[in-house]
């Protein structure tokens, strides 16, 4: 095969698999409304269309079922036949059997289909049998499309042909003779030397041409036709015997056929009317061997037993309905590289904006100036806009993906014999494609546990006093800059208690941390690896390997999934994405004046070494003493071949790196800016060293290798950890205790209140110059990336409003899914540890508060985050600062999974040393 | 090994560009040729090969700038040159080409690019080369040298650049 036919039957299964996508979609919809009859004309389309291509690259068993499907939605579609759903159910099955053939169409004869063949059939068969006089009558008088149409000729010879009966009776009564020619227009016609437009005007000197019909061989694609004989019938009528013709023509008598004047004039008569017969579509086979089964021999077996399945494909098909015109139509196929080559240049041009703007900054004196100024704001803006629509390019709809959970959900609620109602919002919301194919497995999983856990059976839930059809819905929707997946269902939901019993079973959780923990928190316990609440494994989901899975997979899109359930109403989990992948959050470091680029995702926290977290060396090994527990270090400097020296150890700061199973510390010069990177590859000199993943640009151009933390570790930390295990069992039990870390913080000189870190990602030290207060409620972006609402507490809670602030103070960033906030504070004072039971829940009752604890000698209230996001979301946004600062230390978003481990940030020298 | 017998039977088909290095003159296939940097900034990475010189921000895309004297096996002292790079096709770029360099498949998927201190003259197609020299006479390393051009007083290197671009010390293991 050519490159172009591969090409072509790339695009032929594509387009087909297609097809299929929404003719399922259409099916399950029909279902629930037999008579829509624009479901029914779009079902028609689809198989139709499958047909049609297939037909030109000559799949037979393709072909052959999508006929039958074809003839069967024609009589749907005719109103002749009403859709039930066991014939839904088959209609279903044969799409898979075409889905299964279109994945490899060479071998598509392998794929057993007889019994949806026969199925069809049957349907066909019954709706044409005698035994239902009504429609057999009209297919006999009208020529039914498709199927009736057989009976509608008066001679199988003739399919193809269209004409009408008032055609036929002059010559009849003339008592003409009537032909059909089969000429191969270069073997038959060119070959002897005659042209085509000659031949023709010699038939028609001969008698009269009642129609022709122009065809390719089967199995012949578009883009060989040119090297293929092109077959025309003609349906002709002379008053002269087939030898005189075969002479006068110089045709072969073969390829003469004669029609018996008694077939004709008894189908004349048949027909009352004027009615016409429309050709075949699609025309049974013709019975007699083609004569082009030389050319493409593959593509001939002997006449089948079902019809129309060696017809060749006509080359100007009947224009199909206006309604098929869709708007497909409105886009073309695109190589994502060439996209992605697109996305860099802009990224380019912006770049190069940049500097232009910087360059017409500095004429800003002269005279014609504000010319230059407002051509440099044009350019910036186009830059922008060019930018944005490129990205948009790369997008897809998530309906595509959401379409096929109608399938999903119809079939398992039917395994299931549950009544569940798939509910579809958002599906125009776009997502890259990339994290879209990457959202498909865990999506389905959990769709697939909200039909199988979350939905009880009917029965249930009439009991319950719900509805006995339950509901899943699925919805997408755009909230700040990211994309919210949400998976809903009004099931039994979980409960808290059963799944901390399970956790304690399973070893994943102590007794008394489990008391302790609150139910929003329990919830996320099914994320744990091998929790599995279902009481019995099920074939289609409970197998233990399930949510912690989901979450791995969503957390490698840089995603973040999240769960709340009312027992007894149902479950809803949230998933939340970035737009694209192309662009992943890092965490820029350097050494040695070069900068580096570690992303965030296994950036656990940043610490600062010194008397509280001392760096000390173990047998060879150096290790960093943290809270406890001693985490193997490899310097950075060292790692990237600096010659080291002792004496100029200069340990400014050590990055947490966490892995699947090991957290190091990374040893490095300073933490330069936390940014969202786009990855570059390497060139094959470079990736030699298996440190470097990739580089990217920073903000003005300059390159910085982005770090691999796995390789990094590998080969390292194991000897490091050889030397630490021996110390680790004695030091470790140190840390756990019954209580949790909370940041201390002032605004003003107002109240001292307390968060709890696991809410806390980050704090940011934010100069006081670079804030401008601006309306009342927008956001602003900062470093022109990402947004920050800045939340003044004295605005939702009665405390002291801050009379003044310092020059710089401080932002603390909560966890996703709340990071787009930070929370003004002009004094970090300490991190505290606070016991559930040292707080006072009763002398002061206000939401958004937990209550108040004594902390440090003195009355501390401590927040209720939850509470003041509700608030936040409730009042619209009354203060909004934007922020450009340099943050002091991180945490990752991760922590919170693992509640027994939760890992705090280091306190006090953390905190001080890097204060103003 | 023919050649050596026949001392001017190798004609170029192809023009050559002509750029200068550390004093001495070579040349290479104008095909294999993009572009040409003035003054890039180069990156300096650690661990690499030495004749890596290091990375150079490309249009969104990073270059890796290798060092001509160094991949020739010249000694380290002298100066190294830097003022212009010139840039030579990725393989996508040479796939384009209606008559590719008979070693383009060497090219590498990322931009690659070698440090010299000037461009000189285009060398028109059909000039003479002669085989290289044996290396104990040039000092070379004959790996990457086509052959000599004999030019008025001088004589100029012809390189190759497939095999300058390609990393064949890849398959030995890795250094530690």
């Amino acid at each position: 095969m050519s490159a172009a036919d591969n090409e072509m039957l790339d695009l032929f299964v594509q387009e087909s698999s297609e097809h299929i996508e929404s003719l399922e979609t259409d099916l399950i919809a029909l279902e629930a409304n037999p008579a829509d009859t624009s479901r029914l004309n779009s079902i028609f389309r689809s198989v139709h269309s499958i047909k049609g291509a297939a037909g030109f690259f000559g799949f037979e068993p393709i072909v052959k079922l999508a006929h039958v499907m074809e003839s069967v939605m024609s009589l749907l579609r005719d109103g002749l036949l009403k859709a039930d759903e066991s014939m839904v159910s088959l209609l279903i099955s044969s799409s898979d059997k075409l889905r299964a053939m279109l994945a490899n169409p060479d071998q598509a004869a392998e794929i057993p289909c007889a019994s949806e063949a026969a199925g069809l059939q049957a349907i066909l068969d019954g709706q044409n049998g005698p035994s239902k006089p009504t429609p057999s009558k009209v297919a006999d008088s009208a020529g039914l499309p498709a199927t009736a149409s057989a009976s509608g000729l008066p001679d199988p010879a003739l399919e193809g042909f269209v004409f009408e009966p008032a055609d036929l009776k002059p010559p009849l009564k003339h008592g003409q003779n009537f032909y059909v020619l089969r000429m191969g227009l270069e073997l038959d016609i060119e070959a002897q030397g005659q042209s085509v437009e000659h031949f023709f005007n010699e038939l028609k000197s001969l008698g009269t041409v009642i129609d022709i019909s122009t065809a390719l061989p089967a199995g012949v694609g578009l883009a060989e036709c040119a090297d293929h004989d092109v077959e025309c019938r003609a349906f002709f009528t002379t008053a002269l015997e087939p030898f005189i013709l075969s002479g006068a023509l110089g045709l072969a008598e073969d390829r003469i056929t004669k029609i018996p004047n008694d077939t004709l004039r008894g189908w004349v008569k048949s027909s009352p009317s004027q009615e016409s017969v429309a050709p075949a579509n699609p025309p049974p086979p013709r019975p007699e061997p083609l004569a082009e089964a030389s050319i493409v021999p593959a593509a001939k077996p002997p006449a089948p037993p079902s019809p129309a399945v060696q017809e060749p494909t006509p080359i100007n098909p009947k224009p199909v309905a206006a309604g098929s015109r869709r708007k497909t139509e409105e886009t073309i196929r695109i190589n994502v590289g060439l996209l992605d080559a697109l996305m860099n240049l802009a990224g380019e041009m912006v770049l190069g904006r940049n500097r232009l703007l910087r360059l017409a900054g500095k004429f800003e004196s002269d005279s014609d100036s504000s010319e230059m100024q407002s051509v440099v704001q044009e350019i910036s803006s186009v830059t922008s806009s060019l930018q944005d629509t490129i990205m948009r390019a790369r997008l897809q709809p998530v309906g595509g993906l959401f379409g096929k959970f109608t399938r999903i959900v119809r079939d398992l609620s039917h395994k299931l014999s549950k009544e569940i109602q798939l509910e579809i919002f958002g599906d125009d919301v776009e997502l890259d494609r990339t994290l879209l194919e990457g959202l498909s497995d865990p999506l389905t999983h959990l769709v697939r546990n909200s039909v199988d856990h979350g939905i009880e059976k009917p029965a249930d839930r009439l009991a319950k006093g719900k509805p006995a059809c339950g509901l899943v819905r699925l919805s997408a929707a755009h909230l700040a800059g990211r994309v919210q997946i949400e998976v809903l269902d009004d099931g039994g939901g979980m409960d808290p208690e059963r799944l901390k019993a399970k956790a304690i079973e399973k070893g994943i959780l102590t007794p008394e941390h489990a008391a302790r923990m609150p139910d929003s928190e329990a919830f996320n316990l099914i994320f744990a690896a091998g929790f599995s609440t279902a009481a019995a494994v099920s074939d289609i989901s409970g197998r233990g390997v399930g949510m912690d899975v989901v979450k791995t997979n969503i957390e490698k899109l840089g995603g973040h999934v999240e769960l709340d359930s009312r027992l007894g109403e149902g479950t809803r989990i949230i998933i939340r994405l970035p737009l694209t992948l192309a662009i992943v959050p890092a965490l820029v470091v350097g050494c040695r004046g070069m900068s580096y680029a570690l992303p965030q995702i296994n950036v656990d926290e940043i610490v600062r070494p010194g008397d509280e977290y001392p760096l000390k060396t173990m047998g060879g090994a150096r290790v960093l003493q943290l809270r406890g527990q001693l985490m193997p270090v490899v310097d950075l400097s060292e790692l990237l071949g600096y010659p080291v020296d002792p004496a100029d150890r200069r340990e400014s700061f050590v990055v947490v790196l966490r892995l699947d199973h090991v957290s190091y510390g990374l040893v490095v010069d300073e933490i330069v800016s936390n940014e969202e990177i786009v990855v570059k590859p390497l060139g094959r000199h470079l990736r030699t060293v298996p440190y470097y993943s990739g580089a990217t640009l920073l903000g003005q151009g300059e390159i910085a290798l982005i770090l691999d933390p796995a390789s990094m570790a590998h080969g390292r930390i194991s000897a490091a950890q050889g030397a630490l295990s021996a110390a680790k069992s004695t030091e470790t039990t140190l840390a756990d205790s019954n209580t949790e870390r909370v940041l201390l913080f002032q605004d003003g000189d107002g109240e001292l209140l307390a968060i709890h870190l696991t809410k806390v990602m980050r704090v940011e030290c934010i100069d006081g110059a670079d804030i401008e207060r601006i309306g009342t409620l927008d956001c602003l972006r900062k470093n022109h990336e990402s947004t920050l609402r800045l939340v003044q507490l004295s605005d939702l809670l009665p405390i002291k409003p801050a009379e003044s602030r310092p020059k710089e103070f401080f932002l603390i960033v909560p966890r996703p899914p709340y990071e787009g906030l930070g929370i003004v504070a002009s004094r970090i004072v300490d991190s505290a540890d606070l016991s559930p039971d040292q707080i006072d829940r009763k002398t002061y009752v206000v939401r958004g508060l937990q209550g108040s604890a004594v902390l440090l000698e003195r009355l501390t209230l401590v927040l209720d985050f939850e509470a003041l996001a509700d608030m936040l979301a409730e009042a619209g946004d009354p203060t909004s600062l934007v922020a450009q600062g340099h943050f002091l230390l991180t945490a990752n978003s991760q922590q919170h999974t693992s509640p027994q481990t939760v890992k705090q940030l280091p306190s006090q020298p953390t905190l001080t040393s890097s204060n103003p | 090994m023919s050649q050596a017998l026949v001392p001017t039977s190798n004609r170029r088909e192809s023009q050559l560009l002509g750029f200068e290095s550390c004093g001495r003159h070579y040349a290479c296939d104008l095909l294999w040729v993009k572009e040409v940097l003035r003054s890039p900034v180069v990156t300096p990475v650690n661990l690499v090969p030495p004749y890596v010189r290091g990375v150079v921000h490309l249009r969104g895309q990073i270059l890796t700038a290798l060092d001509l004297e160094a991949r020739l096996g010249h000694p380290a002292d002298e100066p190294r040159p830097g003022s212009r790079c010139i840039v030579f096709k990725t393989a996508n770029d040479l796939s384009r080409l209606p008559h590719p360099p008979e070693d383009s498949d060497l090219a590498d998927g990322d931009p690659t690019g070698l440090l010299v201190d000037a461009i000189g003259d285009i060398l028109p197609p059909g000039i003479a080369v002669l085989p290289a020299p044996p290396d104990t006479l040039s000092g070379l390393d004959t790996r990457f040298i086509e052959g000599v051009i004999s030019q008025g007083t001088g004589l100029t290197t012809v390189l190759r650049i497939g095999a300058l671009v390609s990393m064949p010390e890849a398959r030995k293991p890795a250094l530690a």
